[in-house]
């Protein structure tokens, strides 16, 4: 049951009509229910994966606490401890919780790696273990739905409460709910426990407005998948099936126009999940802060995908580049470097690790690898030569407030992103390799334009002026919200007549030009597979 | 309490909207089938002699403007590309509502279909107007079709399938009137493939007359392949006797038809053709296609379906033979037929620009009178001088004319001349830019009358200039 389904409709239409019918103190529970039938229409069996991590998550997370709040007791029942004892003391609780928490962490990961993971090893086992005549078994599972993200919010879980920052859950009943809340598993955003847990568990009266400012970013979630993203994806599935036949621009070309499908299906899926929280009174965080804004490809990561670029800073990026290695590496730079390079190189290598992970967390194959070293390269590389870039800035008497120079920022990012994204959609290296030089065949070709080469790839002259309208007014949207402009209360203060008007428009421009029914077929959220 | 009553005014409103405005016109994207209904639904009360009811069979062969031409008869189709048998009482019911106890005509081999497949269902139920028997047909429908679960959904609302379909929306996509055709036919393979002049009209001419016929062909070929894999001979003889229980029990009036066929058809519909017989209804048997003067190779624009000439030695013929068999009175000038006339003038008007001319169709015609060569068209300010060299047996000539102008594509008669005669001054209305085309036929009178002999169906074109500039050039 996709999200840009009839079923789905149907489904959340029901549970929507439970959740404000039942007594208050029950809503968490038709959650519950409604994740749980939602997990289960998708996956199947494979709920057990998720039980098995919500067990293991919510056992292991008390059990941390305990040893936290043992620790703190056992503290205060000795006083006479000297200062350096206390330290001594919360040192061994500390790793002591440490050691749980790793057992936690790997736990979780387990069944992360095992299911999406096993294919890899295995290949690469066997791989190995052909050159002395044995063979290793090929291990292919099914992924349950959204096993990347509740496994990332399970270890933040694990992580806070070592930190002390959450208290462990007390109830197993609840906590499912937390780990499996259907709107956000299929594609994030991922959640922190403080920020998401008390709002599912907390009861929520029916709010006219609020409900209808959720189904209104619900309808523009839709809009941007069904109408943006599932028409572009007919293109860019054409184009990336059939890249010899491209070049120059045109080659950029799809892979602009896979940006604009990620963007549209990725952020119109979290649009969705946002909107149907709303509806139930929930607030998830934002995973877009109109990422094509972007001046720089750092820039882009910050706001692109936002809550895992957070989740990374604060449980990877942070952890490792304050750790004792690290800050050794940190001494020995200096030394060899001087001052500047010497205190940023471990810095960027922890940047640049976290940009491998961020590859790698996206799927088990070499392509994503490359991904991620491509953008981790490109940042560090932009930090490195940050002088260089400052000094041909000035030289060249380049104003960074003025408009054309901004603008010329933001297309820059697009492109270096775009081409970038060959890796992760191309279908293996080589392909994305050959896109890639491709572009610079003939690149002053810009007769793909007049030619009818956009029309040969699945879309008609009408499909690609839809898109230039569609896309406008997505970058028109953006650009409202970049100025903190709220369309929804813009909205919301029109007349009766005009605001349904406007509601219906959305709805049958939806239905009319989403793509969507028999007629095609069905496309899943690109996240979904993550 | 208020909140939900505004909600609940949305949704009703939306629902509204939706069925009444949103839908239809992707409904209306049917085109043909559309109108096949539309034009069942606007037919005035009891004015129908017989509604011919079946498939693509039915309205490629039957014209009902020209039978009412010919014979003054009011013989409808109400046919679809492949109507379940299933739907057949349900038409029977909506008809004797509208136009009493009137003549039902079947076409034999339909019984041979006991497959619905899903577009089937959508040229079935799409068009018929709401009501509980629709339902009741739609069930029917899905349940021999065994499409399940949410995949049935599209056959209820069909703007779930044809939503898709808003890049093919056209002006008459939003009109709710029938084209007034009484489901004469003119959709594009059934006029492309005929021995047409269609190959010299430009693009945009060619554009806008397929404008009005968007629907896209199935592919015959495979229809027929997908037949006969899965032909059941039993469901058809129980389909079939099913339908004669029913014909029976409401005293339904029901003519069948064995058209012309193939041989795989002939040898299924025999029989079908045997029940029909035992069970004492009446059929018409007309499988030998040269008896009608079919010619299987000129008259047919694929296996099984006439072209615009088949359908005109059908219509032509099937008239006579119903005329004389039920007696129909001749309704010409009633004013109650009105509709029919303006039908018949479209008709003619629509189909000019793919048969020669309209009245040679039905003239005595001899290829012994050869066609006139050498003609040679000049320009005189606001006139076209017209010369030709003389035909042999040639008794008088008759001079016709076309535009590119989009309401001058057919041909049309603009003089006749005796045989010594072979120069002709077109002084009539030349007076904007454009290409025009004409031919000269030739004709003789014989003791059966006046007999065509063979023309150029491609003409010799001209093209004007405006007159007005060229006058101004004399001036000066």
């Amino acid at each position: 049951m996709a999200f840009v389904t009839l079923p789905f409709i149907a489904f959340i239409t029901l549970t929507a009509l439970l959740y404000f019918t039942v007594p208050k103190k029950g809503q968490w529970i038709v959650l519950l229910v409604a994740s749980y039938v939602f997990f289960w229409l998708n996956s199947q069996f494979l709920i057990l994966a998720l039980m098995a991590a919500t067990a293991a998550t919510f056992y292991v997370g008390q059990w941390i606490g305990r040893e936290i709040q043992r620790g703190k007791e056992a503290l205060k029942s000795r006083p006479d401890l000297t200062q350096a004892e206390k330290k001594q003391f919360r040192a061994q609780t500390k790793k002591k919780t440490k050691r749980i928490l790793v057992l936690g962490i790997l736990l979780d990961l387990s069944l992360l790696v095992g299911l999406k993971y096993a294919d890899l090893f295995s290949t690469g086992a066997n791989l190995v273990l052909s050159h002395f005549g044995y063979n290793f078994p090929r291990l292919r599972f099914l992924l349950p739905i959204g096993i990347s993200f509740y496994t990332l919010q399970a270890i933040s879980y694990l992580v806070d409460i070592y930190r002390g920052k959450v208290e462990p859950d007390r109830n197993l009943a609840k906590f499912m709910l937390f780990m499996s809340y259907f709107p956000q598993i299929v594609q994030g955003p991922i959640p922190r426990y403080k920020q998401l847990a008390q709002q599912l568990y907390d009861s929520h009266p029916f709010d006219y407005q609020r409900v209808t400012f959720g189904i209104q970013l619900m309808l523009w979630g839709f809009f941007k998948k069904l109408v943006i993203a599932d028409r572009m994806g007919i293109a860019v599935k054409y184009i990336f099936g059939n890249i010899p036949q491209f070049h120059g621009l045109m080659a950029l070309a799809g892979a602009a126009f896979y940006g604009i499908q990620l963007y549209g299906d990725f952020s119109g899926g979290i649009d969705i999940a946002r909107g149907l929280s709303q509806v139930f009174g929930i607030e998830l965080a934002d995973n877009f802060k109109q990422p094509y804004f972007s001046r720089s490809i750092e820039e882009f990561w910050r706001r692109w995908h936002i809550s895992l670029g957070e989740w990374m800073k604060d449980y990877i990026f942070y952890p490792l580049s304050l750790s004792k290695p690290f800050l050794n590496l940190s001494k020995k730079t200096r030394k060899v470097f001087g001052e500047y390079f010497g205190k940023r190189l471990p810095s960027f290598l922890a940047t640049f690790i976290v940009f491998v992970l961020v590859g790698v967390w996206h799927g088990p194959q070499l392509k994503y690898f490359a991904y991620g070293i491509i953008n981790g390269g490109i940042i560090v590389s932009g930090f490195l030569l940050e002088k260089v870039y400052a000094r041909i800035k000035k030289a060249a008497r380049i104003e960074e407030t003025s408009l054309g120079w901004r603008v010329f920022q933001m297309v820059r990012t697009f492109v270096v992103i775009s081409f970038a994204r060959m890796f992760d959609r191309g279908d293996g290296i080589r392909l994305a390799v050959k896109m890639l030089t491709s572009v610079f065949r003939k690149w002053w070709d810009l007769s793909f334009l007049v030619d009818g080469t956009l029309t040969k790839t699945g879309l008609v002259t009408a499909d690609w002026v839809l898109l230039i309208f569609a896309v406008t007014l997505v970058w028109a949207v953006d650009l409202l919200h970049e100025k903190n402009v709220s369309i929804r209360e813009g909205i919301a203060r029109q007349h009766i007549v005009l605001r349904w008007l406007i509601y219906y428009g959305a709805i049958f421009i939806i239905l009319i030009f989403g793509v969507w029914g028999p007629a095609y077929s069905k496309a899943g959220f690109m996240y979904e597979q993550f | 309490m208020k909140n939900l009553c505004k909600a609940a005014v949305f949704l009703v409103l939306g629902v509204i909207l939706f069925c009444a405005v949103i839908q239809k016109p992707f409904i209306n994207s049917l085109d043909r089938i559309e109108q096949a209904v539309a034009n069942f639904y606007e037919e005035p009360k009891r004015d129908l002699d017989a509604l011919y009811v079946g498939n693509s069979r039915v309205y490629t062969a039957w014209q009902p403007a020209l039978g009412w031409h010919d014979y003054g008869i009011t013989i409808l189709t109400y046919a679809t590309p492949n109507l379940p048998i299933a739907a057949y009482d349900y038409v029977i019911e909506e008809t004797r509502k509208r136009q009493g106890d009137i003549l039902f005509i079947f076409n034999l081999p339909a019984f041979n279909a006991s497959y619905v497949k899903s577009n089937d269902i959508h040229y079935t139920v799409d068009t018929m107007p709401f009501s509980l028997k629709k339902l009741r047909l739609t069930k029917e429908l899905i349940d021999i079709n065994g499409a399940d679960g949410m995949d049935t959904l599209e056959y209820y609302i069909p703007f779930i399938r044809f939503h898709s379909a808003w890049k093919e929306l056209t002006e008459r996509s939003f009109s709710e009137k029938a084209d007034g055709m009484k489901n004469s036919v003119y959709y594009p393979a059934f006029l492309k493939k005929s021995t047409s002049v269609a190959s010299e009209f430009t693009d945009d001419q060619l554009a806008e007359i397929e404008e009005n016929a968007l629907v896209v062909q199935p592919n015959e070929e495979e229809l027929v392949e997908t037949e006969v894999e899965i032909y059941d001979e039993m469901q058809a003889k129980e389909n079939l006797r099913n339908f004669l229980d029913y014909c029976e029990k409401n005293q339904v009036k029901v003519l069948f038809i064995n058209p012309p066929m193939t041989s795989i058809e002939k040898n299924r519909t025999e029989v079908l053709k045997e029940i029909v017989q035992e069970r004492g209804f009446e059929i018409i048997d007309i499988t030998d296609a040269s008896e009608i003067g079919l010619n299987l190779k000129k008259d047919y624009y694929d296996n099984v379906h006439m072209n615009i000439h088949g359908s005109i030695k059908f219509t032509k013929y099937m008239g006579s033979l119903l005329l004389e068999k039920f007696g129909f009175e001749n309704k010409h000038g009633q004013k109650k037929y009105r509709s029919w006339d303006r039908a018949y003038e479209k008709y003619c008007s629509v189909i000019g620009p793919y048969v020669m001319d309209f009245e040679l169709e039905h003239a005595l015609r001899s290829t012994k009178i050869k066609s006139v060569k050498g003609l040679t068209l000049t320009q005189y300010l606001k006139y076209v001088y017209l010369k030709w060299d003389a035909s042999s047996k040639a008794e008088g000539y008759r001079i016709y004319r076309k535009s590119n102008r989009a309401d001058d594509l057919s041909w049309r008669c603009i003089g006749e001349v005796d045989a010594e005669t072979c120069v002709f001054m077109d002084e009539d209305a030349v007076l904007k830019k454009g290409k025009y085309t004409y031919t000269i036929v030739p004709f003789c009178e014989t003791d059966e009358g006046r007999t065509f002999g063979n023309y150029s169906t491609k003409g010799t074109t001209i093209d004007i200039i405006t007159v007005q500039s060229e006058l101004e050039k004399t001036e000066e």
